[in-house]
């Protein structure tokens, strides 16, 4: 099991994906770290919302390699990607994490034990992502960084 | 809230022009949604306990007191959707 990282970006706007990992029928990714951010001067504090939601495709956005924590792992199964033009299919209901932040603030997560990791299906396309639901005062980018087992 | 019971543990950190915020977290052992534990939360409104998995789980899967752990509900769902695309081809 090795562990990698990913960043992705959009610009701010509701229903906009910034980053998504995708699995494959032969892996189960562990979310097991995220980090959320903005990188505009915010028009006023109204909070910006984002979910992390689980997708069933991946939409279109721009690949972006996950970088491997160990130089000498081996490239990771799971595919991720970036400032999506078409949004993913994402499951309706209960979001993983649902949470409106000041867009001045940094958000982070960190898991202390695997059994705190969001796991992913090994099922094609199944993956996890984050969906902006409210741009509230935000400008710029919504920033969002994954790191995940493998 | 003193420590929590089972070892699905996280920690959510808020770093802002303000000062910094911090949080407990905890990974519902059902539906593997992530729950934060609000300051100084009484354990009865940091979500609920299944005594069976011994762990906590968030206040949806407590509601229903259907005790599915997410693994099983993980290892059926791909069992399903191989069977599907079997089916379909």
């Amino acid at each position: 099991m090795s562990y990698y990282n990913v960043s992705g970006f959009i610009a701010v706007a509701a229903t906009k994906t910034p980053l998504i990992i995708t699995g494959g029928t032969t892996v189960r990714p562990r979310l097991c770290a995220f980090c959320l951010s903005t990188d505009g001067t915010p028009t006023t504090d109204q909070g910006v919302e984002v979910a992390l939601r689980r997708s069933t495709a991946a939409g279109t956005t721009t690949a972006v390699t996950p970088s491997p924590a160990d130089s000498a792992s081996v490239a990771s199964i799971t595919t991720a990607g970036s400032n999506a033009t078409v949004e993913p299919t994402y499951t309706a209901g209960n979001a993983g994490f649902d949470r409106a932040f000041n867009p001045r603030v940094t958000h982070q997560w960190v898991a202390y034990d695997p059994r705190a990791e969001i796991i992913v299906p090994a099922t094609a396309a199944n993956g996890l992502g984050f969906q902006i639901l409210g741009a509230g005062g935000a400008a710029g980018n919504v920033r969002a960084d994954m790191g995940f087992y493998e | 809230m003193p420590a929590m019971p089972g070892r699905q543990r996280g920690f959510l950190r808020e770093e802002g022009p303000d000062g910094t915020i911090e949080h407990e977290t905890f990974t519902c052992c059902h539906c593997n949604r992530l729950q934060v534990v609000p300051h100084r939360a009484r354990p009865e409104d940091a979500g609920g306990f299944c005594m069976r998995c011994m762990q906590m789980t968030c206040f949806g899967c407590a509601r229903s007191g259907h005790c599915t752990p997410f693994e099983e509900k993980i290892a059926r769902y791909e069992q399903k959707q191989r069977m599907l695309a079997q089916i379909v081809g």
